[in-house]
C-alpha cells in the first residue's frame, strides 16, 4: 500500500463547543457520562512528519472535535501553504474572534473552508447546538471577501428542509458554492426526502 | 445491553459477511486515512470509535508504539506488524475483516453519493447523500 499518495483527515484537538445530537463526540458524551472526549493537541512537531508524508492532501475535519480549537492551527495552517499541499478545513464550531479567522485566512490563502451551516444562520443552531450561525455565516463571507474558497454546508433536517430553495438563492447571490447534504444525521429517513 | 446502548442499536447492527462481499474503500477507493487526537491513524474514520475499536483486528492498531509520538517517522507506522497484517487480512483472507468493515465496504454500501451539480456563473451547488 502506497499511503503517502492518500489523503489524510486530521483531528488536531479533542475540543469542540458544540453539542451536534448525532455527532459522535456526543454520543461518547451520552456513553461514558462525561462532557470531555479523550486526546490532545496534536503538536507542530507531530504535525511536521505528517507533512514530511503526507503530500496530496491535508483534511482538518473532527470527528470528534473542531480543527480551529487546536492551540497551533493557525501556524499549522501555514505550514501545509509553505509545502504546498492542498489543504481542507471543515468547521462548524464557534468560539474564535474575528480577528482570529483574518489571520487563519492570511495564513494559507489556499485552503478550502467549508462552513457547516445547517439552514438559515440564525436556525443552524437547532441542530448544531450553542453554534452561534449568524457569525460564522459572517466568517465564512469574509473568507470569501479575502479571496479563499469556501463552501455552504448544509445538512438538510425536518427543520430546515423548507428553507432549502432560499438559501440556494441566497448563496448564488453571495457567489458562494453550496454543499447540500442528505445525511443519516437526520432522524427522518434519506428516502423521505425529496431531494430529486 | 444498557439502555444508553439500545439506543444505538442501529450502530451495532452489522450486515452478515456470510451474504456479503467486502470491497474496502480504503483499497479500492480513495478513502481518506484518519489521525485521531489521540495520535493514532486508523484506514478511515468509521473505525475510529469507540463502538467498534474492540473489534478483532481494529484493536491491535490501538497499540501505544503505534502512535504517532511514540515514532519519529510515520512511515515506521504503516511499516510495522499491525498495519502489515491488517491489510494483508483485508486482501487475502476478507472472511475475517472485522464487522466494521462489512458495515460500511460490503459491495454495494454507498456511504458518499453525489446525486446532483447545478454550475452556474455565480456558484455551483452540489447535493450528496452521506452515511
Amino acid at each position: 500500500m502506497n499511503f503517502a499518495n492518500r489523503i489524510i483527515n486530521i483531528e488536531n484537538n479533542p475540543r469542540c463547543t458544540l453539542e451536534c445530537s448525532i455527532c459522535k463526540r456526543t454520543t461518547y458524551f451520552h456513553l461514558n457520562d462525561t462532557k470531555n472526549v479523550p486526546g490532545i493537541d496534536l503538536s507542530l512537531k507531530d504535525f511536521k512528519k505528517c507533512l514530511d508524508f503526507f503530500k496530496k492532501e491535508v483534511i482538518f475535519c473532527g470527528q470528534l472535535s473542531d480543527p480551529i480549537f487546536n492551540k497551533d492551527f493557525i501556524e499549522m495552517l501555514k505550514m501545509c501553504n509553505d509545502n504546498k499541499v492542498v489543504t481542507r478545513i471543515n468547521t462548524a464550531a464557534t468560539g474564535r474572534k474575528e480577528q482570529w479567522y483574518k489571520k487563519a485566512f492570511l495564513a494559507n490563502p489556499n485552503a478550502k473552508w467549508c462552513f457547516g451551516i445547517d439552514g438559515p444562520p440564525h436556525l443552524s443552531h437547532l441542530y448544531r447546538k450553542n453554534q452561534n450561525g449568524e457569525f460564522l455565516f459572517e466568517m465564512m463571507i469574509l473568507a470569501k471577501e479575502m479571496g479563499l474558497k469556501v463552501y455552504w454546508q448544509y445538512i438538510v433536517f425536518d427543520f430546515n428542509e423548507k428553507y432549502l430553495e432560499d438559501c440556494k438563492k441566497y448563496s448564488k447571490l453571495l457567489k458562494i458554492d453550496m454543499m447540500v447534504m442528505y445525511s443519516q444525521r437526520s432522524l427522518k429517513g434519506i428516502g423521505d426526502f425529496k431531494y430529486e | 445491553m444498557n439502555d444508553k446502548l439500545k439506543s444505538y442499536k442501529a450502530e451495532l447492527t452489522f450486515p452478515d459477511k456470510s451474504k456479503n462481499e467486502l470491497k474496502p474503500k480504503c483499497i479500492f477507493e480513495n478513502q481518506e486515512l484518519t489521525l485521531s487526537s489521540m495520535g493514532y491513524f486508523t484506514p478511515c474514520c468509521w473505525v475510529d470509535d469507540e463502538l467498534y475499536r474492540n473489534q478483532p483486528w481494529i484493536k491491535t492498531l490501538f497499540k501505544e508504539h503505534l502512535k504517532l509520538q511514540n515514532n519519529e517517522k510515520v512511515e515506521d507506522i504503516f511499516k510495522s506488524k499491525e498495519w502489515t497484517d491488517f491489510y494483508n487480512m483485508l486482501r487475502n483472507n476478507p472472511k475475517d475483516a472485522p464487522p466494521v468493515c462489512y458495515k460500511f465496504c460490503s459491495k454495494g454500501v454507498v456511504t458518499d453519493k453525489k446525486i446532483k451539480n447545478v454550475a452556474n456563473k455565480d456558484n455551483q451547488i452540489t447535493t450528496v447523500i452521506k452515511h
